[in-house]
């Protein structure tokens, strides 16, 4: 109790100490409290509410019933493994694209900044036109996806977005072109800031190229991607933008969800406020998990946090 | 190595980045060659990837029918005034972290950066309750309030401000300055390079953004860009033609300044590894 009193006093004490200080970070804090303390807050009370269509004003505090029925439906599992796919594929892809067409940037080379522009371009772009322009190029008949595979590549036309692998495989065929050019611009921050001496060395040493990318160039790249790859996991796992609007919203009947699409369908279409607050704090749990791995991690490689 | 070979592996890897550069232009190409089609013509037999008729139709269509000059005009009013207002917000708050040691300065930063991880779903619906009770909804100000502070622009300023040197400060305090003298003579045009960097990604960010003018803007001539556009695609579902068109005029200004300022973005990239 009496450390507790020392503790206040020691911030009131504070807090006339620096005063300036906090009268800086008040507009900030004020905005954040507005926009992200208090919607979470309320989120957890509303989670713990039978709050829907039918009790919408008469609601009452049911407990941890909402997070039962989240988790005994079977529904929640599959979604959780389509969320797992869909993040773990795209950022695998948006690493493995990004890195390579970083690593090809990174040297003297005709038209290079031309087609840095060129391949940034696609993050510049708004997600929702994004989205629309594909699912307008995936239209089975007319759209331009078909129509290339048919008449260069002699492949058969793919239903694209009436079967669940269809629309699912377009969605992240779109989130893999909006993403890979993050990862293109930190790998080539990175790639630039290894010394060149390492390489000179390498071949004083007869190191070839393929054993001065896997011996240098990859080590060295890779405190610097950690992070940013943490970061397009939670990004990934939390898009709900694509999904939604590459599959109409779950298309073809409900099989394209990932959790936060999830969430949304049952706010917005099926007005099951207690169900979906429950199941966004389970998000929140997953993601909370993943971050506290993340910082571990970086922690461990870096030390400068 | 020889010069043949030398030249052989560059011309394959101008082959592999001009194939990529293809796959990244190919919704634009896309895009611009479906709004120069008259109406119903991307959805002929046989397809097509580019216009047999050129027509100006849906360009028309936009400006005269649709009132897309209104709309355009919301667009810049909210991105210019989030972007002014966050600036001065989070700059403000970038350097009370950066160059001050207060008792709540580490619970407070953690904070901010934990609820980095809460997704905007979650916070949607109860911000949107608010703000109808507070008679918001279908003003500029329903967007400019949450956009008024972001994490991501305090965390980018503090990072940023860290790198200058304390003595700077110091010498301008013995001559006398006082604080907020000091923020703003000293502080602010040192920061110069992250607030244009912060300025381009907020502007970016507020004129793409789609969902949340979406739920606040319910009344016609509140829109912006994206509203209206994805309004269009509920009016006329078979028109994709005059979809694209009005793709078009959104991004054109984007990437225009996109174009224009790209070395601040990346730079924003590298010192935040972050895009809101």
């Amino acid at each position: 109790m009496a450390a507790i009193v020392t503790t206040v006093q020691d911030y009131l004490s504070d807090l006339k100490k620096n005063r300036l200080a906090y009268y800086y970070i008040t507009p900030a804090f004020l905005v954040m409290g507005f926009v992200i303390l208090y919607p979470f807050l309320y989120n957890i009370v509303l989670s713990l509410t039978n709050m829907n269509l039918t009790h919408f004003r008469n609601w009452r505090i049911i407990g941890l019933e909402q997070y039962v029925r989240v988790f005994s439906s079977p529904d929640f599992y599959s979604i959780l493994l389509k969320t797992i796919i869909w993040t773990v594929v795209n950022v695998f892809f948006h690493v493995t694209i990004g890195v390579s067409l970083a690593l090809l940037l990174n040297r003297p080379l005709w038209g290079r900044s031309i087609f840095r522009t060129l391949l940034i371009l696609p993050w510049a772009v708004p997600q929702y036109i994004t989205a629309l322009t594909w699912r307008g190029m995936f239209q089975y008949r007319y759209g331009a996806i078909n129509l290339i595979l048919v008449k260069y590549f002699g492949i058969h036309q793919i239903q694209w977005l009436s079967t669940p692998l269809g629309a699912f495989s377009a969605a992240l065929i779109t989130n893999i072109w909006l993403g890979f050019p993050f990862m293109m611009v930190i790998a080539l921050g990175g790639l630039q800031s290894i010394p060149q001496e390492l390489y000179e060395a390498a071949e004083v040493d007869g190191a070839g190229r393929w054993q001065q990318l896997r011996n240098i160039t990859l080590p060295l790249l890779k405190p610097i991607m950690i992070p940013a790859i943490s970061l397009g996991i939670i990004w990934t796992f939390n898009n709900f933008n694509v999904i939604w609007l590459v599959s109409n919203g779950g298309q073809p009947a409900d099989s394209t969800h990932i959790l936060v699409s999830y969430v949304y369908k049952a706010v917005f279409n099926y007005y099951r406020y207690g169900y979906a607050a429950a199941l966004s704090m389970v998000i929140f749990g997953i993601l909370l998990i993943i971050s506290v791995r993340f910082i571990k991690q970086t922690k461990g490689t870096k030390g400068a946090y | 190595m020889d010069l043949f070979k030398k030249r052989l592996v560059s011309l394959f890897i101008h082959f592999g980045l001009l194939a990529a550069a293809a796959v990244a232009l190919l919704p634009f190409i896309w895009m611009l060659s479906t709004s120069f089609m008259p109406t119903g013509e991307s959805s002929t037999f046989p397809p097509r990837f580019l216009p047999v008729h050129f027509s100006l139709t849906q360009y028309l269509v936009l400006f005269q029918q649709v009132k897309l000059g209104r709309f355009f005009l919301n667009s810049l009013i909210l991105s210019i005034s989030v972007t002014l207002i966050s600036l001065f917000v989070n700059s403000l708050a970038g350097f009370a972290f950066a160059k001050f040691s207060f008792r709540a300065k580490k619970p407070l930063f953690v904070f901010l950066l934990s609820s980095m991880i809460i997704p905007g779903q979650v916070t949607m619906l109860p911000v949107f309750l608010l703000l109808n009770k507070m008679g918001l909804l279908n003003t500029y100000f329903g967007i400019i309030l949450p956009g008024m502070a972001s994490i991501f622009g305090i965390f980018l300023i503090k990072q940023y401000l860290q790198s200058i040197p304390d003595s700077l400060l110091d010498a301008a305090r013995i001559d006398g300055a006082r604080d907020f003298t000091i923020y703003w003579k000293i502080i602010l045009p040192l920061a110069k390079p992250v607030l244009v960097t912060l300025a381009l990604l907020t502007f970016m960010g507020t004129w793409n953004d789609f969902l949340w003018p979406l739920i606040v803007m319910t009344r016609e001539n509140m829109y912006t860009l994206p509203v209206a556009l994805a309004n269009l695609l509920g009016e006329h579902v078979q028109d994709a033609e005059l979809m694209m068109a009005g793709s078009v005029i959104t991004i054109v200004p984007i990437i225009l300044v996109f174009l224009l300022l790209q070395k601040y973005y990346i730079q924003g990239i590298l010192i935040g590894g972050l895009k809101e």
